[in-house]
């Protein structure tokens, strides 16, 4: 776990696009919220590897959005449970769920439509700040950590040099 | 498309393809494995013993399943499965599973055998294996248990006292009636009314026809008012006349009533304590065949009975693991989630094959609208020449269970059936052939209680005993060692988790006259005691029973008749006048 956030952290100072990392953090967040083995996570599988979004990032996010989805599961169940209930939705619901493969989806499961509905709506708008979070991180954040002396010792030191050749030629194996 | 730092990646197509390869190819080869545990693991939960299965195959086009090596422990019986199947195949309906419905269209099951021995134990908990008795079970024999004549008075309030004392008070009650009665009917004032008056009749000397006429019309009146009187009397005495008739036959009833009783009550307790001893050797053996078949009753009810509640409107239900709920809505088609629409079965007992079908296996036969049938039938087995198994669960109303049974052997070799191990009477049933007819339903409500009868017939009986003392259990060894022939009847009803089994044969005839003829001097005796303690009791009450009936026949009957014989004398002295008043001069 360590190791992630190290790279997660070596990611964000790198060259790769904030978009990408971005678009990881929000295929993580559908990934993360709703229940893994749903149906519709072959769907965000498939973005993943198809749309150029950072797999650390994903990775990382995951793990973030899973632990909160544990949290937050009396939520969605909540939400899920209100909408499959609603009487006004009945009708879309009853249509769907005549639908054949409609229920492999698992969509009238509560906790399954809960996360999924809070996923959707949430995940423009986290890709957005992520990909402005990472920029506002590299500009202001990063510039000022390596501005420090500090910083500047280490990195001029033998250690830090021993170790950052180390660290690249095991990147390269 | 973008170029190279564009936000498409083109080989990721094939990355995904790979990893649907990868899922898909896992899935097939963990299939089987997935299979054969989850029918280890869902069956071991629904029997509550081990349930194991050698190897499952899942197949996809068409999608089937067959299982191979399934063995079911028998819950009671740890080192014994109750159900073995060689091998079972399931033709799988393709479109339901899309709708997450297993739907299986047909199914066969081979090599099923029943009650075959485990190599290691099938329960899930280690269980104290329970004790048999050294001498194993025994008859307890009447002569132990035939109680004397005050043990049996103490338990028994004596309904000829009763009744005595019943008649005395009722009586009592009568007496008041009759009296209260008489106040409204002619007494000695009305006679001497009617005497004055006819005195005064006499006394007239009438002159001219006018005042003849006159005497004449009031000597008819006076005879009118005592014909009626006499007929308010005649009433009377008539409705008491009835009342006495009914009144002296129940005080000869009361009177012979204590011997009666005595009687009785040897007899009842002769019975009890000796009679029915035939259906004692018996009774275990068929509260066996009774209580065994309702305990797998009660293991299968639950599997067929988990209903849910109707289709008609969406409908929540908690899913057995994991969080969040699963929530339906009606179905153009309903389908249960889990059904086998017709399951051909043979099974491999007793040196032949008994083949059948069950129909509509299903979680919710609410949804299907059918109920579970199943039919059994095998011919030419070793031990048995015919049986038959029908019935069926219905549970389409789970509200109202309607679930029926029939079982049929006939031409069954029973041999060395040991009835009694142990106790002052020894029994086995050497040999024997059997026909035996089960018959059972269940209605009612959810926790409505069942009903069956069972019939048992033995014929070339030979019944064996061993060492046996006492006169009374050498006579039951005797009467059993002469029986060829012998007929069970059981009623079972009640719940069906606490069933009252009662057993009738004509084994309590056969061993109960000899036990009968054996005690024959002591039930004399009992007899002879009761009788004289029982009219000791009664002699009291019957008195006053008695003695109120004459009371009222004395006092009520004597007095009617008094003013009835008063009366017809003064009617006669009024028809003299009223003629003497009619007399002409010419």
């Amino acid at each position: 776990m360590l190791r992630l956030l190290a790279r997660f952290l070596k990611l964000l100072g790198s060259e790769t696009a904030p978009g990408q990392i971005a678009l990881g953090v929000a295929l993580a967040l559908v990934a993360g919220l709703t229940p893994l083995a749903s149906l519709h996570n072959l769907i965000v599988l498939l973005l993943l590897l198809v749309l150029r979004a950072n797999l650390s990032a994903f990775l990382v996010a995951l793990a973030v959005f899973s632990g909160f989805a544990y949290l937050l599961d009396p939520l969605f169940h909540a939400l899920g449970l209100r909408l499959l209930t609603l009487p006004a939705l009945e009708g879309l619901w009853t249509f769907l769920y005549n639908v054949p493969g409609m229920r492999l989806t698992r969509f009238h499961h509560t906790i399954v439509l809960g996360s999924a509905v809070v996923a959707l709506v949430l995940v423009v708008p986290v890709h957005l700040l992520t990909a402005a979070g990472v920029r506002r991180y590299r500009d202001v954040v990063l510039a000022r950590v390596r501005a420090l002396r500090v910083v500047q010792v280490l990195k001029a030191s033998r250690i830090f040099r021993a170790l950052q050749a180390a660290g690249e030629w095991r990147d390269v194996t | 498309m973008a170029g190279a730092g564009g936000i498409l990646r083109p080989k990721g197509i094939f990355l995904f393809l790979a990893a649907l390869v990868l899922i898909v190819g896992a899935w097939v080869l963990l299939a089987d494995t997935l299979a054969r545990r989850a029918v280890e693991g869902i069956g071991t939960s629904l029997v509550g013993a081990r349930v194991d299965l050698d190897a499952a195959d899942v197949g996809l086009f068409p999608p089937s399943l067959v299982l191979a090596g399934l063995a079911v422990t028998d819950p009671d019986a740890p080192m014994t499965n109750a159900v073995e199947v060689g091998r079972a195949e399931f033709a799988i309906e393709g479109r339901p599973l899309l709708a997450g419905r297993l739907i299986v269209r047909a199914a066969r099951l081979d090599g099923v055998r029943l009650g075959t021995p485990r190599t290691r134990s099938g329960a899930l908990t280690k269980t104290p294996k329970p004790k048999e008795g050294e001498g194993g079970f025994s008859i307890p024999l009447p002569e132990l248990s035939l109680p004397d004549a005050d043990t049996i008075l103490k338990d028994n309030p004596l309904t000829s006292v009763a009744d005595a004392e019943a008649l005395a008070k009722d009586l009592k009650a009568a007496r008041a009636a009759w009296e209260d009665r008489l106040k409204g009917l002619p007494d000695k004032k009305t006679v001497d009314a009617y005497r004055a008056r006819i005195q005064e009749l006499g006394k007239r000397k009438p002159k001219g026809v006018e005042e003849i006429l006159g005497a004449a019309k009031d000597a008819e009146r006076v005879r009118r008012d005592i014909e009626g009187d006499l007929k308010a009397l005649g009433a009377a005495r008539s409705d008491l006349k009835r009342d006495l008739a009914a009144y002296r036959k129940r005080a000869k009833e009361v009177a012979a009533a204590p011997a009666a009783e005595a009687r009785r009550l040897a007899d009842r307790y002769a019975g009890e304590g000796l009679g029915g001893v035939g259906a004692f050797f018996i009774k275990p053996e068929v509260e066996g065949i009774v209580l065994s078949g309702l305990a797998w009753y009660r293991r299968i009810e639950p599997v067929v009975a988990r209903a849910r509640k109707g289709a008609g409107a969406a409908t929540v239900s908690r899913p057995p693991r994991g969080r969040g709920e699963v929530v339906r809505f009606p179905e153009r088609a309903p389908l249960p989630s889990f059904l086998i629409r017709d399951a051909a079965v043979d099974v491999t007992a007793d040196g032949g094959t008994v083949s059948g079908e069950v129909k509509n296996v299903t979680t919710e036969p609410e949804v299907l609208g059918a109920p579970l049938t199943y039919a059994f039938h095998g011919t030419g087995l070793t031990r048995v020449a015919d049986v038959k198994v029908e019935g069926a669960f219905d549970r389409v109303d789970p509200e109202r269970p309607k679930d029926r049974i029939h079982v049929a052997f006939a031409g069954a070799r029973v041999k060395d059936r040991v009835l009694a191990k142990g106790g002052p009477v020894p029994v086995t049933l050497a040999d024997a052939a059997a026909d035996l007819r089960v018959d059972g339903t269940r209605a009612g409500g959810a926790d409505g209680t069942i009903r069956g009868a069972l019939d048992l017939g033995l014929t070339g009986a030979r019944f064996e005993v061993g060492r046996v003392e006492g006169a009374v259990a050498r006579a039951v060894a005797g009467a059993l060692e002469g029986v060829r022939a012998a007929t069970v009847h059981a009623e079972v009803s009640g719940p069906p988790d606490a069933p009252r089994v009662q057993v009738r044969s004509d084994l309590d005839r056969v061993v109960g006259d000899a036990v009968k003829a054996a005690a024959g001097a002591r039930l004399t005796a009992l007899g002879d005691d009761l009788r004289a303690k029982i009219a000791a009791r009664a002699a009291g009450p019957i008195e006053d029973a008695t003695g109120a009936v004459a009371h009222l026949d004395d006092s009520v009957g004597g007095a009617l008749a008094g003013h009835a014989d008063a009366l017809d004398k003064l009617l006669k002295d009024a028809t003299k006048e009223a003629q003497k008043g009619l007399k002409l001069p010419f």
